[in-house]
């Protein structure tokens, strides 16, 4: 193989990882990190994704630029400081707004879909979904993601709900 | 754009010091991440947000506009948040849920616009989520019909007019029905006489009836058992024409609904098409149209014979004996109540196994459209698993649905029939104490018998009513759906076109708050041929999209010959804008056919002609069946070279002025390649031409190329110029031709 195309594929592929000693982290007083990688440039507000949001929350972290171009991947939260840790954390409950279903008081049948009236860690809400097929979706078993008309989405695990809710939800999947 | 309360706007003027409030847009999301509310309020030159607390509003934000550096409303996941760059520093302003997504990227362009000066754009309906006034649901665009709060009525009316042209039909069909109905109640009546007038006389005569009255009996009888066989077959006769007539009316009925529906489909605009998956429609077409066929044809009927009957028999009870008609109806409204519950239960239970049937159709048809892929990793132990998981939960869901229905339903009948027990009792107290006949009694029972099917029946009305409801519902959504949009008084007739195209600072996006074309400004002279340039997401199929119509810019516009091409008639524009798509569709039907497909009226030699200049004609001469092979599903199946040359010679015979060439991905061997690049460049001679290619070396005719970059236009140039630059595109060049000769040598 060329030896040039070669290394533009190594380059391709390759995912820069991120250790604790590479980087420092600032937090602004609106809220919005600030990343220095150690020996190079500073980026003024890093946006954080989860890579395997279910099966791995707390690990890999892409952590990427307000261009959106990757600036590398935290392997594991846990092997931050705790301080940095929290920051990321917030930022990343910032990004994803997913409230947790807790209680399922009721749900009513409605034309085009069904009503839920339920509690989240986020507060009461009163959710509109269409029928269950193209709404609620098992990332895992047991585990769901329902979304809303407006896009919304709620989680949902039907082993930690109470008995009451898990009957209610039962009725429905 | 949203009211604002009160003490926020007192609180915001206080600190505004009375300045008018500008815009104010509503989250549903608090200061502290939950549920709960907040406030972006904007004067002439400050932005504030504010929180509402159970004293004095709070504000959070209070930040001059003239500051703002740049202001988005940054998409997260499930929701966005308003994030401000003010003096340098990054601000988080107001975070929201999606429900408020459009709200807050209008919020975020007007106050991007205001801080660098322009005017601020006005907000357009697109900009906000309309929502049902009665129940907060999102209306979707050009559609004011909220499905959960249907005037019933209005579309039930509408339903109605189906029946509109067929009156006379549909008129004898229910006199039919009604007198079918009515000679179902001759029998209990009947009986009543053969046991009151004639078994009861012959009873009286304790021995031997006197010969004359056996004969007189006899002869009663005999004309009572003819009456009875009688009605019994002028109802069946009449039933039968009935069901004939109604019959016909449903299916040709539906037929014009299906047709309606399907002529509606073909005229909306792509982006209806992008936002749904075909299947889905398809399974509207299908299903609802089925849904409305057996309503208008036998619900309808159903209920209104139903119904009627009810009346007829109740009538007839309280006519016969008023007493022991109302102890016959007592449960009913117990019996109706019990059916509603157990009808609301059986259609949760019934509803989720329909809900697990679709989850194993899912797994099904996955696997076996990837079978191919399945096998090649060795997974079918797995997709085995994968089906029997679903499968067994929809067993368990099944058994419990049968079993709730078992178990229900003849509860359900045994209250809808406990009157009857009543009227045992009560009537033969009756007989006992010579109020009451035998007949009366015994015709009674049998009026009964007919009550509880109807009433059944009419306690589910309203499920299947609103079942039907919903079907059209969403078939008259589509009906109503607006078409491209076309003003027939603006359109200007242009049947020849010279080629003449320009962008001007056009703007784009498939959503409008993510543009993928930012302000693209490009004139093309007639008969140019320009290559677009860049990697995939760099907006070149968008371009090419915006010129043939399909989508209309939000900004800038798009014209040809100096005319917008919004105001160009749409048959004058598709018949001279020709487009070879990247994957050439071809559909059920000849070769042929398949070329001709833009013109039918084509003679043989001009279809041979067009695919002799594709290099097609020797491919196709050699099949079998000639230009007459079937292909498209289940037809000849045709190599990717093939089909693209089949796609150039119908794009040749349509001869179009302006062309747009998306050059396919998919790999064809060198002499393939030769051949299609031929064909290619006698095709786009003398027409402006814009070609999307993945291999620089095929745009080496072109005059000039556009090199797009996400959504930019970053160079603009001939190959000669752009590669001097030394810039994007010469970065490109470098990588193919290394690519390229890699693959010669490594072959």
């Amino acid at each position: 193989m060329d030896p040039d195309i070669q290394q533009n594929l190594d380059e391709a592929a390759s995912v820069r990882y991120l250790a604790p000693e590479d980087f420092a982290l600032s937090k602004n007083e609106g809220g919005s990190l600030r990343m220095t990688l150690k020996d190079d440039r500073s980026y003024l507000r890093i946006k954080t994704r989860r890579i395997f949001p279910f099966t791995y929350p707390t690990k890999y972290v892409s952590v990427r630029d307000l261009s959106d171009e990757e600036i590398g991947i935290i392997s594991d939260l846990a092997s931050l400081s705790p301080e940095y840790r929290r920051w990321i954390e917030d930022d990343i409950d910032m990004r994803y707004f997913t409230p947790r279903v807790k209680t399922i008081k009721t749900i009513k049948r409605r034309w085009g879909g069904f009503e839920w009236y339920v509690i989240t860690d986020h507060g009461a809400k009163k959710v509109i979904t269409k029928g269950v097929h193209d709404t609620m979706s098992e990332v895992q078993p047991g585990r769901y993601i329902i979304t809303d008309v407006d896009g919304n989405r709620y989680e949902l695990y039907s082993q930690k709900l109470d008995d009451a809710s898990r009957e209610i939800l039962e009725r429905l999947v | 754009m949203h009211e604002l309360p009160d003490e926020i706007e007192s609180r915001v003027r206080e600190i505004a010091d009375g300045a008018d409030v500008d815009l104010a847009v509503e989250s549903d999301l608090g200061p502290d991440g939950l549920m709960g509310k907040q406030w972006l309020v904007t004067t002439k030159d400050r932005l504030y947000v504010v929180s509402p607390d159970s004293g004095i509003p709070i504000v959070h934000h209070d930040i001059p506009v003239k500051d703002l550096n740049e202001i988005n409303a940054e998409i997260q996941v499930g929701g966005g948040c308003l994030i401000a760059n003010v003096k340098g520093e990054f601000v988080p302003l107001v975070r929201y849920s999606n429900a408020m997504a459009k709200e807050f990227g209008y919020a975020a362009r007007r106050l991007q616009s205001v801080a660098k000066g322009e005017d601020a754009p006005p907000a357009t309906e697109e900009d906000r989520t309309r929502r049902c006034s009665k129940c907060n649901f999102p209306l979707e665009t050009g559609s004011d019909v909220c499905p959960n709060c249907v005037d019933k009525a209005r579309a039930i009316k509408r339903l109605l007019a189906y029946i509109g042209p067929y009156r006379l039909l549909s008129g004898i069909a229910a006199a039919l029905m009604l007198g079918s109905q009515a000679m179902q109640l001759a029998p209990p009546y009947l009986t009543k006489i053969l046991l009151d007038d004639i078994l009861k006389k012959a009873e009286l005569h304790k021995g031997t009836v006197p010969l004359d009255m056996r004969h007189h009996l006899g002869f009663m009888l005999g004309i009572i058992v003819l009456a009875l066989v009688g009605t019994r077959v002028v109802s069946m006769v009449m039933g039968i024409f009935q069901s004939r007539i109604t019959a016909y009316l449903g299916s040709k009925m539906i037929h014009d609904i299906r047709l309606q529906l399907y002529a509606s489909l073909e005229r909306l605009t792509v982006s209806y098409f992008d936002k749904r998956q075909t299947g889905a429609v398809i399974s509207r077409i299908s299903q609802d149209t089925n849904a409305l066929q057996e309503f208008l044809a036998f619900d309808i009927q159903y209920m209104l014979s139903n119904t009627l009957i009810l009346v007829l028999v109740i009538a007839v009870l309280f006519q016969q004996n008023w007493k022991l008609a109302a102890l016959t109806i007592l449960p009913a409204p117990f019996a109706s109540i019990a059916a509603m519950i157990i009808f609301t239960r059986l259609r949760w239970v019934f509803s989720r196994v329909w809900h697990r049937w679709s989850k194993l159709h899912g797994v099904m048809s996955d696997s076996l459209q990837g079978l191919r892929v399945v096998k090649a990793f060795a997974q079918e132990e797995k997709e085995v698993n994968r089906f029997e998981r679903r499968s067994e939960a929809l067993y368990l869901a099944n058994m419990q649905a049968e079993q709730t229905w078992a178990t229900l339903l003849p509860i359900l009948w045994f209250v809808l029939t406990a009157g009857q027990f009543i009227v045992w009792y009560a009537g033969g107290i009756g007989v006992i104490d010579k109020q009451v006949t035998v007949g009366t009694l015994v015709m009674f029972l049998g009026y009964i018998g007919m009550l509880y099917g109807p009433l059944q029946i009419v306690t589910r009305m309203w499920d299947w009513i609103g079942r039907s409801l919903a079907a059209s519902e969403r078939v008259f959504e589509i009906m109503d759906s607006q078409p491209e949009e076309v003003d027939p008084e603006k359109q200007t007739r242009m049947p020849n076109i010279e080629g003449k195209v320009a962008f001007n600072h056009v703007t784009f996006g498939y959503d409008k708050n993510r543009p993928v074309l930012h302000d693209l400004d490009l004139h093309v002279e007639a008969g140019e041929m320009i290559g677009l340039v860049g990697h995939s997401g760099a907006g070149k199929s968008t371009t090419m999209n915006l010129l043939a119509r399909f989508y209309i810019a939000q900004e800038g516009n798009v014209e040809i010959d100096g005319v917008d091409i919004r105001d160009i008639s749409l048959e004058d524009l598709r018949r001279q804008v020709g487009i070879v798509p990247q994957e050439s569709y071809l559909f059920s039907g000849t070769i042929a056919e398949n070329i001709a497909y833009s013109k039918p009226e084509a003679t043989p030699e001009e279809i041979i002609r067009a695919a002799k200049a594709a290099n097609a004609h020797d491919f196709i001469v050699n099949f079998s069946d000639g230009y007459e092979t079937q292909v498209g599903e289940r037809g000849q199946s045709l190599s990717g070279g093939e089909r693209q040359r089949i796609a150039i010679a119908r794009a040749i015979l349509h001869d179009p002025k302006i062309l747009i060439l998306d050059e396919a991905t998919s790999s064809v061997d060198s002499g393939t390649e030769k051949q299609i690049q031929e064909a290619l460049a006698r095709l786009v001679k003398n027409r402006t031409t814009f070609a999307i290619a993945h291999r620089l070396s095929t745009l080496s005719h072109a005059n000039r190329l556009l090199v797009l970059e996400k959504g930019k236009m970053v160079e603009l140039g001939t190959h000669e110029e752009l590669m001097a630059k030394d810039g994007v595109y010469a970065k490109l060049v470098k990588m193919q031709t290394e690519i390229a000769s890699q693959v010669a040598v490594g072959g």
